[in-house]
């Protein structure tokens, strides 16, 4: 696949989960772009574009891990992540969302934004079925605690 | 509101189409240079092997170059980013047809050459061939000379043997494929120029050879002989000769993609420093003493005109190629030495009349490349490096530093998450801790990893005036100067409520790995849990001796934590050894690719345990990308250990590649050991296993978990 196709199918999607990963446009755009280099230069051979996109989201996830590892990310003004089209109620949850510590953010991203099932997100982040149970568990506990605390006392 | 009607809304959030076109313009550019193509093999041709048998090493040179690239067989061995991107061939006719244009191409073409060397020198087998890089001008003058040469009628029968006298070699690149030319005197004096394919392939070493008039291996001499500036390349000798041409020319050729690579790591750069995250630092030498480093930020502002002036300085030089170096001879220290966010790094340096600019660590690139710059550079470039804030650290020799230390340490310091803002960060935390005696205080225990759902309702401990003190005094102890902000972890064994003597609030956790042996106390000055932190790492008698004081609350309020009687089991129990899975409850091995979990007999637990406890833990891969190292088939072993106060679980990753993955709930390591994974490979993969769990378990788990419902709460959302 070349560039453009590759940037067209995918690159909403990954641009959505690095920038809820880093809450920063310009660092997500880096890390869009850096997944993609990497699909260019070292794609395994995938059997289906589910096996595809699930390799591209592993990837943009540790492309998005290493960055908050080894740089300084400063997060980008809440509301400008904001998508104008969104109701207010529904960006106050993403902005909760954003502040959710990484680990659990990643799953929460999985599973309510891009629909993956707890067996998919198993396999995309490396860790068991249980985990991921209770890393969604957990997230949806703390970003209950964060909305309640902005945005409902 | 049920899970199913849960759903956040973010499908609105999209790239720009300005975005994905700059992201698709940058892709093309970056891949245009790169090597995509698979290692391919080359086949032997057997008569040159003959001869290669026959000839005694020495006089392989006496063979023709393509002859001399074929024997080296095998493989080509071009590297990723090599200038050579595929395989190509080309044909007799081709290669005819071509011939005038190759020549007539002469001046634009980046040309090297070996000088012309007798069969008497060949013979002494010298150590290094230098190939020099001609001028513009000598290439133009060689154009106009061989394309004199008579393209309709090569010699059909000429046979290069040992009947020369004399001879230079010029290899070139045209249309993406290699060329070796030859300029011949032979024995009985006439010239013959040679022009043969050296570009890995199939079908290459064809050979065109024309006879010229006798005096035109004088004319061509003379003209590589006084080059007209350019430089030299040197290169073993025995390079040329045995199996290493591929090598040769990824040197020469791969120059000139050096530059370009550099060019386009500088845009890169530039383009970078145009988003707000980038950061730049830089370490003067005219600051520093003996014990300490002091380094300063700089604004975007300074920044970027920074980095125009080393545009200028650097950049769209006409011999770019040959000015960047990938050796270079400088002794002294740095005047200057300037961290970008991406790591890489550059060095200026003055002196003794010269001033240079070595690059480090550059995306893609020689991990060194050093390029003079004019004395008006250096100036323009000194007094454009303008500090904002300055920081210090402490090193016992600066030396040390600046050549040891600074890449890892400091970087990671500057860079590490370490925000400008983190000294004053680090003066409040010693504040607060080292005040504890005046600070109201309390803690809050638990024994599992997701405190965080429980924390704020209400499990808190006071402590006596007297044991406030004693942990007042041991906090004395830390150094705070090693805070590092935000640990990423998912939760703590300790936390504790802090208000200090100006009534500030803040939030202090403790976090134990039993199985790491390792402990962190994080800080977070905004009470928030979920907010930033800055952290320490804790020995574990530190850790056991606020465990002690600890263990002695004076008050509980509010209601009764089960967990609170603790006798110090949590922080007295015996680590586990990272390794150490004896006594693990279950020890399951999962192939990826099968259907099913493994789980072992007794004696490969004991196999495996052994392998586990002999193996050194103790030093992972400190430079990895996971992402990459994660490619490819993998199998792993799950590890549930419980010791009657907690249980955790791990995971032991095995990368067929040879990467070995340790890990935890909160962290990953690296390590690199192909045999034993290997070892652990065969000790299950061929073996009969007490039984295998089929995937996915009966019960959702393969922990045996009863299948858990997460329900969200409807007053979450709503």
């Amino acid at each position: 696949m070349n560039a453009r196709n590759l940037v067209n199918i995918y690159g909403d999607m990954l641009y959505r989960i690095c920038l809820m990963s880093l809450r920063n446009h310009a660092d997500a755009e880096d890390a869009v772009q850096e997944v993609f280099l990497k699909y260019l230069t070292r794609a395994p051979d995938f059997d289906t574009s589910e096996h595809e996109k699930a390799w591209l989201i592993t990837v943009a996830l540790n492309q998005c891990r290493n960055m908050l590892r080894s740089q300084r990310i400063i997060p980008t003004d809440p509301e400008l992540l904001h998508p104008p089209e969104n109701p207010p109620e529904q960006n106050q949850i993403l902005d909760a969302l954003m502040q959710v510590p990484g680990k659990f953010r990643e799953v929460l991203i999985l599973y309510y934004i891009e629909g993956y099932k707890i067996k998919e997100i198993s396999q995309i982040i490396g860790k068991g079925q249980s985990a991921v149970k209770m890393r969604l568990a957990k997230g949806k506990k703390l970003l209950e605690q964060i909305y309640r605390k902005e945005y409902l006392s | 509101m049920k899970e199913k009607d849960f759903r956040i809304h973010a499908g609105n959030i999209r790239l720009s189409a300005e975005s994905k076109e700059r992201i698709i313009r940058n892709l093309e550019t970056m891949t245009q240079n790169l090597d995509v193509s698979q290692e391919k093999e080359i086949p032997q041709r057997p008569i040159v092997r003959h001869i290669m048998t026959a000839v005694a090493a020495c006089l392989v040179i006496a063979v023709s170059a393509g002859g001399i690239y074929h024997l080296a067989g095998g493989k080509s061995r071009f590297s990723p980013g090599s200038a050579v991107t595929e395989t190509v061939s080309v044909s007799m006719d081709e290669m005819q047809k071509s011939a005038p244009a190759i020549f007539a191409s002469l001046a634009e073409l980046e040309l090297y050459v070996i000088p012309p060397h007798d069969r008497g020198e060949i013979g002494k087998c010298p150590e290094t061939v230098s190939y020099t890089i001609l001028s513009n001008e000598s290439q133009q003058q060689l154009s106009e000379l061989y394309s004199t040469l008579d393209f309709q009628n090569p010699v059909k029968d000429y046979s290069f043997s040992s009947d020369w006298k004399d001879r230079f070699l010029l290899f070139l690149q045209y249309e993406g494929i290699y060329y070796n030319v030859q300029t011949i005197r032979a024995s009985d004096g006439n010239t013959y120029i040679q022009l043969m394919c050296v570009s890995p392939g199939e079908s290459r070493g064809y050979t065109l050879t024309y006879q010229t008039e006798l005096d035109f291996f004088d004319k061509a001499n003379a003209l590589i002989q006084n080059p007209i500036g350019g430089s030299e390349i040197n290169i073993e000798y025995d390079k040329i000769l045995y199996d290493n041409l591929d090598e040769v020319l990824e040197i020469l050729f791969g120059s000139r993609n050096l530059a370009t690579k550099f060019a386009t790591a500088i845009v890169d750069a530039d383009t970078r420093i145009g988003a707000d995250a980038m950061n730049a630092y830089f370490i003067s030498r005219e600051n520093q003493n003996s014990d300490t480093v002091q380094y300063f930020s700089m604004n975007r502002d300074n920044f970027l005109n920074f980095w125009r002036i080393l545009n200028q300085a650097v950049m769209g030089r006409p011999n770019l190629a040959s000015d960047l170096k990938t050796e270079y001879t400088i002794s002294g220290d740095p005047d200057f030495v300037l961290y970008l966010e991406d790591r890489s790094y550059m060095q200026i340096w003055h002196g003794g009349g010269q001033s240079d600019v070595i690059f480090h660590n550059l995306p893609g690139l020689p991990e060194e490349l050093c390029i003079e710059i004019s004395e008006e550079d250096y100036q323009n470039l000194k007094n454009a490096l303008v500090p904002e804030e300055y920081f210090n650290t402490e090193y016992e020799n600066i030396n040390t530093v600046l050549y040891e230390r600074i890449e890892t340490e400091l970087m990671n310091q500057m860079f590490g998450g370490n925000a400008p803002d983190v000294n004053e960060i680090i003066q409040r935390a010693e504040q607060t801790f080292t005040s504890l005696e005046e600070a109201e205080y309390y803690f809050s225990v638990e024994d599992s990893d997701y405190l965080l759902e429980n924390h704020h309702e209400g499990q808190y401990f006071s402590i006596p005036e007297e044991k406030q003190k004693q942990l007042a005094e041991l906090f004395r102890t830390l150094n705070y100067a090693d805070m590092k902000k935000n640990y990423q972890n998912g939760g703590y064994n300790i936390v504790m409520y802090l208000e200090d003597a100006n009534q500030q609030k803040s939030l202090v956790t403790i976090l134990f790995y039993p199985d790491f042996d390792r402990a962190y106390l994080s800080w977070h000055p905004d009470g928030n849990a979920v907010g930033d932190n800055y952290y320490l790492e804790l020995d574990l008698d530190t850790l056991n001796q606020i465990a002690e004081i600890l263990s002695e609350p004076e008050q509980l309020f509010e209601k009764q934590n089960p967990l609170f009687n603790f006798d110090n089991d949590m922080f007295n129990k015996k680590s586990v050894p990272f390794g150490d899975i004896s006594g693990a409850e279950e020890r399951l091995i999962f192939n990826a690719y099968a259907p099913g979990y493994l789980i072992p007999t007794e004696e490969q637990h004991k196999t495996l345990t052994d392998m586990f406890n002999n193996w050194n833990w103790s030093e992972p891969l400190t430079d990895y990308q996971l992402s990459e190292i994660q490619d490819g088939e993998s199998f792993s072993i799950y590890i549930r250990k419980k010791d009657g106060i907690s249980e955790w679980a791990f995971e032991v990753r095995c990368q067929l590649s040879g990467y070995l993955i340790y890990a935890h709930e909160s962290a990953e390591e690296i390590f690199y050991e192909p045999e034993l994974i290997t070892e652990i490979q065969n000790l299950f993969l061929n073996s009969n296993p007490d039984k295998v769990i089929y995937y996915p378990p009966e019960n959702g788990s393969v922990w045996d978990e009863p299948a858990e419902r997460y329900e969200i709460d409807e007053s979450a959302v709503n």
